[in-house]
């Protein structure tokens, strides 16, 4: 959980920055050949750039109180279970936190572990102490990453193996604790009639796994036949040294049963709550994205120089032909110059072509003797530029009016489109040229 | 001195030059406008790999007094070695002239070693005015190459082609808003080999290129898996009490629905910003959810728990006295208190929840609630499904000179090829999905797959 909520902690501050994403890594030979130990990776430098601990370390806060405090319910329960009140204690009592309850605890584990990996709704781990903790610390509102339930509920199953151990721990070293500074008597009856001889059994098949190892701490019939019905007034003191001995039994019990068969069951715990994080932070769609920016060239084609596009007036007006020209010029428009005339009923005296190849000097040696009314016929899909806008301005100067008529393809039969029309009145708009106007 | 490639992007006032700058370094931000003269400025536009620039392309404004410089630069006779230092002496004496700020704005690239890419629409006819132009060019005596562009309806290359061919040693038809990966792909090769120094930094370029194609094609069906799992899973929960149950549900329904379409329009706008455009707007856009019924379900819960969690807490209580009852018994009892404990519990916790709790006890400890989701129209889910795809496809599809809207609609399915057995497979995963994010991964390779093939990548 760590990993994840480092890497989500790390993702706020590093939102869609992917150059500098990329620059954290000194050494880019290493990164992305383990995406996963990239990711951890990064994040971990990300926070230490931050300064950021809060998360996990509120997080490391909760395990080690949690394992503190059930290490001292722990002591708790065996100084409980071991109170010496004129009656021995009884070893069966004992016998079922130190046995009956770490095989429950087992049993539920492992339960819950199947739940976590076949279903989506899960019940078992609902009931564990640090859910609620978890639940009750989510109040808070300090937690603004919402951890996936499936890894939540490994994380705890998986951490609560090591809570379990640590209250067994507890009962442990209440019991060394005890027996070390008083004298503890034990002893056992039941009302089942269960006879000596039975419990002795019971009490072989419960120390199988260390009877070869630690046959001291194996109950030998006598010790269960002496501590039967146990009374301390009715005994002698070699009895009572006798019957002081189930510790060495009930401390193996602990041992085996509430610590040795949890460290066991950490292992897959723990590689399975490692598989589902790792699956999980490996299929975050953002974490995803920002390895593919780590690991891959990162491309951008930004320019640093802000446009300044120039903004022309779209609805410029436009005005009426006339009937009779003193001149009309050619620009550029050096074929079918009678059809076009004919075709726009245009009457002009004098009619000048600037051809493609003149001059500047050339265009206004011809155009030196225009004056009156002209109209000045363009192509109208031909751009209006500064040396043929200076034109119209100048013969603008020395005319009476300048009619400027784009015409449209020959294809077309030169009549021009809506867009021909609009560049050029807006442009000629733009321009503030006196005595000239577009013709629609 | 930078020695990697420089294209400078020139021509006529209004024959696309910021079009096909757009497409080839795959930027919407250039101002594209139908009125001439829109670019004012020369723009630099690098394609940079890890903030190492590869290439650099010059959006430059239109050539305005061609004939001007021409004849200027004909004022001096000078052998071909020098011509271009013609053009150095012509930027110099003018550069603070208005009237030749864009000629200037033009030929500064040239003069900083940038190669000429000069553009003309080959949808207008060709006018010998343009060799004036040509002619300024030639005195660069820059590497060159000229693009028939084929935006408009017409069709005059023809005539471009048999112009050009005399003054461009490389001439190639291309048209920015309808190009396709492996054209615009197959373009900058071609400027690559105006200078032989360009054809390995652009080779390179290319490669990663075509790998980050692929890259955003993966990223766009994890955006698509992510998004379906989202609206597979999504549930909203509001509370209610009697007297405004049918209100609550109602906005309840709303909330959720409004919900679903911003998951969705999320995904369109992560889609565009995978495949670098910014300003594509979607048009005819309909909700999902519109004209879908939904149906809710109630449920109450007490101090914050559901009524699993309370008979499971009340079973985990029962267990625990039993427990005690254990310890008081001094293990007599072998641990059946624990377990009758547990099941009385459990038991308890189920009648309390649906007899003994009544109005009152809900309201003052807990509430009642009004849920709606998970979503399983699986036909609804395909709708969304097509609808991403089909937005992925034409925005991958896309050139960034082309910024028309995308058009979205419920009815998309005649548009993609997707067959029945993909069909099939696609709809087991929708139902896995429901149980477990853990298909996601095998939902976006489905989808990456199908995508690859479609966008032939």
């Amino acid at each position: 959980v760590t990993n994840f909520i480092n890497i989500s902690e790390a993702l706020k501050y590093y939102k869609n920055n992917n150059l500098e994403s990329k620059k954290l890594f000194k050494n880019k030979k290493d990164i992305c050949k383990n995406k996963f130990y990239t990711i951890k990776k990064w994040a971990e430098i990300v926070l230490h750039q931050k300064n950021s601990k809060t998360y996990t370390f509120t997080l490391r806060h909760i395990v080690v109180i949690s394992v503190i405090m059930f290490f001292l319910m722990g002591i708790a329960t065996s100084a409980s279970l071991l109170k010496y009140s004129s009656q021995p204690v009884n070893v069966l009592y004992f016998l079922s936190v130190s046995l009956l309850f770490p095989l429950i605890g087992i049993f539920l584990s492992i339960f819950s572990f199947i739940e976590i990996t076949t279903s989506k709704h899960t019940i078992m781990i609902d009931f564990l102490p640090l859910y609620w903790l978890y639940k009750l610390f989510k109040k808070e509102k300090t937690y603004a990453i919402s951890i996936p339930q499936k890894l939540l509920k490994s994380y705890i199953l998986y951490i609560s193996q090591y809570i379990s151990i640590s209250f067994y721990l507890g009962i442990l070293s209440g019991l060394i604790f005890i027996i070390s500074f008083s004298d503890v008597v034990f002893g056992w009856s039941s009302t089942l009639h269960i006879s000596a001889n039975e419990l002795h059994k019971i009490m072989e098949y419960i120390s199988y796994p260390w009877h070869n190892l630690f046959p001291w701490a194996v109950p030998s019939i006598e010790l269960i036949d002496k501590s039967r019905f146990f009374n301390l007034a009715k005994w002698n003191p070699n009895d009572v040294l006798l019957v002081g001995q189930w510790w060495k039994f009930l401390a193996m019990t602990i041992i085996f049963y509430g610590i040795f068969l949890r460290v066991i069951f950490i292992l897959p715990f723990k590689f399975y709550y490692q598989k589902i994080e790792k699956d999980i932070i490996l299929q975050n769609y953002e974490v995803l994205s920002l390895l593919r920016k780590i690991c891959e060239p990162v491309i951008e084609t930004n320019t640093q120089k802000e446009e300044n596009p120039l903004v022309y007036d779209e609805n410029a007006e436009t005005i009426a032909k006339k009937h009779n020209y003193d001149y009309a010029i050619l620009w550029s428009i050096d074929e079918d110059i009678e059809k076009i005339m004919q075709r726009f009923s245009i009457n002009s005296k004098n009619i000048i072509v600037i051809y493609p190849s003149d001059s500047f000097n050339k265009i206004t040696e011809k155009l030196v003797s225009v004056k009156g009314d002209a109209i000045f016929i363009v192509k109208g899909w031909d751009s209006p530029i500064t040396e043929l806008t200076d034109t119209i301005k100048e013969l603008s100067n020395k005319s009476k009016q300048i009619d400027i008529l784009p015409i449209g393809f020959k294809e077309d039969n030169y009549i021009p489109t809506n867009d021909f029309i609009e560049i050029w009145s807006s442009k000629i708009k733009y321009l503030h040229i006196p005595k000239t106007g577009v013709i629609q | 001195m930078n020695t990697y490639p420089k294209f400078a992007v020139v021509g006529h006032p209004n024959k696309g030059k910021s079009s096909i700058v757009s497409t080839l370094c795959m930027n919407d931000e250039i101002t594209i406008s139908k009125i001439p003269g829109t670019t004012t400025k020369s723009r630099s536009f690098p394609l940079k790999v890890d903030g190492k620039i590869i290439y650099e392309l010059y959006d430059t404004p239109g050539f305005q007094n061609p004939r001007r410089i021409l004849e200027w630069l004909k004022t001096e006779d000078v052998s071909a070695h020098r011509k271009s230092q013609r053009i150095k002496s012509f930027v110099d004496e003018f550069a603070d002239d208005v009237k030749y700020k864009d000629d200037i704005e033009l030929l500064k690239p040239i003069l900083s070693g940038a190669g000429i890419i000069y553009i003309v629409d080959g949808s207008k006819p060709y006018g010998s005015e343009f060799e004036v132009e040509m002619e300024i060019l030639r005195y660069c005596g820059a590497p060159s190459m000229a693009i028939i562009n084929t935006i408009g309806e017409k069709d005059f290359t023809k005539d471009w082609e048999n112009a050009l061919t005399h003054y461009f040693k490389m001439v190639r038809i291309f048209n920015p808003m309808k190009a396709n990966f492996p054209q615009i792909i197959e373009l900058l090769k071609s400027m690559s080999h105006m200078n032989e120094k360009w054809i390995k930094p652009i080779e390179e370029a290319l490669e990663i290129l075509k790998n980050n194609r692929v890259s955003n094609i993966k990223q766009t069906s994890q955006i698509i898996a992510q998004i379906i799992y989202k609206i597979i899973n999504y549930r909203y929960s509001v509370n209610y009490n009697d007297s405004n149950k049918e209100i609550m549900r109602q906005k309840a329904i709303n909330v959720y629905k409004k919900n679903i379409d911003k998951m969705e329009q999320d995904a369109f706008k992560e889609i565009l910003s995978v495949w670098r455009h910014k300003n594509i707007k979607l048009n005819n856009y309909n909700n999902i959810l519109a004209d879908i019924e939904l149906f809710s379900k109630e449920s109450i819960s007490l101090f914050g728990l559901d009524k699993k969690s309370i008979v499971a807490l009340s079973a985990s209580t029962g267990a625990g006295m039993g427990g005690g009852v254990d310890i008081l018994s001094a293990g007599g009892s072998l641990g059946a208190g624990v377990l009758i404990g547990g099941v009385l519990g459990g038991v308890a916790g189920i009648i309390g929840v649906n007899k003994v709790l009544d109005d009152r006890l809900i309201s003052f400890l807990g509430k009642k609630q009004i849920t709606l989701g998970p979503l399983k129209d699986t036909q609804l889910l395909f709708v969304v499904l097509y609808r991403l795809l089909f937005f992925s496809i034409e925005i991958a599809q896309r050139p960034h000179a082309n910024r028309k809207d995308v058009e979205i609609n419920s009815s998309l399915k005649d548009e993609l090829k997707i067959t029945s057995d993909l069909k099939k497979d696609i709809n087991k995963l929708h139902k896995k999905l429901y149980k477990s994010d853990k298909y996601k991964k095998e939902y976006s390779e489905l989808l990456f797959e199908y995508l690859k093939k479609e966008l032939k990548s």
